[in-house]
This record gives structure tokens, C-alpha cells and sequence, in this order.
């Protein structure tokens, strides 16, 4: 078993890895109520959420279409809805749809977005994502995440700063 | 143009890698963090209002209130919390001045490495 020392330093290394070629997009498809690096002052917006007033430091919401955020020091960081939370009519970015192929959101993904995709696998289940070069409204880079089923249909879309 | 603050440094390491504390210390609090960011982590009380945490951790080694020596098991290296899906497992490690307080991000994050000393 290899040893981790953090007093030897093996590769500092913060993540960011993202190719300039920014995109500005809104980040969580048409009914999304908040983007990436939003600080929103009022949580009505939101069904539900578990942040205290408006502090935003460690918390997180979900909307009434399904969407799951996560906020952390203080803005958003991470939005994801999955096919069986999502409600019906719920728009997800880029125009992909829950149960497509996930070849074809990619594509969807690719072509709005204009970013490469890395393609591995996950537990046996397809796994497409972006580097962080997506820039949200908020100015803010981010990485897309299109997870699949094991039927290769669409499962998941994640949204997520780095951490 | 804002960027978004990355609070610590990622040490990349094999999964189950062993991670051990950078100094002696109290572990203050070993739960995930309410948003879910940190994964399972460990936070370590190292006096004058230093604290450590060590985040994505795979497993835990210590409970809360032990003490711990510098160079002592914590955890294991994983990939819990907000990692990328197809990311690399790795080692978050940061310093908080005057915290967590109440919430794990509380305090002020500040730059990690000159609280790490030489091998």
C-alpha cells in the first residue's frame, strides 16, 4: 500500500484543466432557476432547500422540476438532475433528453456547447465529461457530466465547478 | 471576470492510498459536510486556530475528540463527494484559519503548503 505524506507533496494539482475556448451558457437547461456561481439572495425561487436564510456557505435545494443544487462558499456549484427525480416537462441543456442514446446527447451537448467530450466508463455504464471551459452567466467555468443507463440512454446530467 | 475560489490543493494517489495527519492535532469532526462537497473527510483541530481537512476520503481511521500525531493514519484516499465522474481519485487537502465553525466551510481558506513541512 502506497503512503499519501502530505508532507511530501506528490502533485499539487487544483483541477483546473480547462481549454480556452470559453462558452457562456446557462447552465441548467431552460427551467433551471439558478446558474453556476449564482449568489441568489431568495430561496423562494427554489421547492425546497436546506440553506439557512441566505447563507449559502454549505447547503443545498432542489426545484420543482427535479433539479438537485449545491452550494458551497457561497455560490452555486453544482447542479444535477437524474431521470427518475426529474418532473414531467423538465428541460435539461442543450435540448438533451432523458432515455435518448447517449451518443445523441452527446452530440446535442457537443454542438451548443462547442466542447469535447472525454468518454470512459463508470461501474460499467457509459460516462461523458467536459473539462471546465463551459462559462456560465455568472462568468464562472464549469465541467458537464452525461451520465447513462445501462441500456446506454441517458441517465444523468451534472453541472460542477471544480473541487 | 470572476473565477471560482478552489479552497485547497488535490494530491492525486492510487484509491485506499494511505492518508495520515499533517500535524498533531484533535479530530473535531469526521461527517460529511451538509452540501455533500467534501465527501467523507476529516477535520483536525491543530491549535491557534488552525484546522485541516482532508476531503474524498475512501474510509476514515479516527473518530471525533481523538488526538493524533503528525504522520498518523486519518483515512484512505477515495473519490467521495463532488468528484468528477471520470476524475482521478485524490486527496482534497486544506488549511481554515479560525474554523470550520459551525459549518465544515467556515473559517479562511488560506494556502496549504507552508503548514506542510518537509519529508
Amino acid at each position: 500500500m502506497k503512503t499519501v505524506l502530505l508532507a511530501a507533496v506528490i502533485a499539487t494539482t487544483s483541477c483546473h484543466a480547462a481549454e480556452d475556448h470559453d462558452i457562456q451558457a446557462s447552465a441548467g437547461g431552460q427551467g433551471a432557476v439558478a446558474s453556476i456561481g449564482d449568489t441568489p439572495k431568495d430561496m423562494s425561487a427554489f421547492a425546497s432547500s436546506d440553506c439557512e436564510k441566505s447563507v449559502l456557505a454549505d447547503c443545498t435545494a432542489q426545484d420543482s422540476q427535479g433539479r438537485q443544487y449545491v452550494f458551497f462558499d457561497g455560490a452555486l456549484s453544482r447542479i444535477s438532475m437524474n431521470k427518475l427525480d426529474a418532473k414531467p416537462g423538465a428541460e435539461l441543456p442543450a435540448g438533451m433528453l432523458f432515455g435518448e442514446d447517449i451518443e445523441a446527447s452527446k452530440e446535442k451537448a457537443s454542438s451548443v456547447f462547442r466542447i469535447r467530450f472525454d468518454r470512459g466508463e463508470v461501474d460499467g455504464r457509459i460516462v461523458y465529461s467536459s473539462d471546465f471551459s463551459i462559462r456560465s452567466p455568472t462568468g464562472i467555468k464549469y465541467a458537464l457530466e452525461l451520465l447513462a443507463d445501462d441500456q446506454n440512454k441517458l441517465e444523468e446530467v451534472v453541472q460542477r465547478t471544480d473541487f | 471576470m470572476p473565477t471560482y475560489k478552489f479552497t485547497g490543493i488535490d494530491i492525486e494517489a492510487p484509491k485506499g492510498a494511505r492518508v495520515v495527519a499533517p500535524q498533531d492535532g484533535a479530530v473535531v469532526d469526521i461527517r460529511p459536510n451538509p452540501s455533500g462537497t467534501y465527501g467523507n473527510q476529516v477535520v483536525i483541530d491543530h491549535g491557534n486556530g488552525v484546522f485541516s481537512q482532508s476531503a474524498h476520503l475512501d474510509s476514515v481511521a479516527v473518530k471525533p475528540g481523538a488526538l493524533v500525531n503528525g504522520g498518523q493514519d486519518i483515512g484512505t484516499v477515495g473519490r467521495t463527494g463532488n468528484t468528477p465522474s471520470l476524475g482521478d481519485s485524490h486527496l482534497h487537502f486544506e488549511i481554515r484559519l479560525n474554523g470550520p465553525a459551525s459549518r465544515a466551510a467556515g473559517g479562511t481558506v488560506v494556502d496549504p503548503l507552508p503548514y506542510l513541512s518537509e519529508p
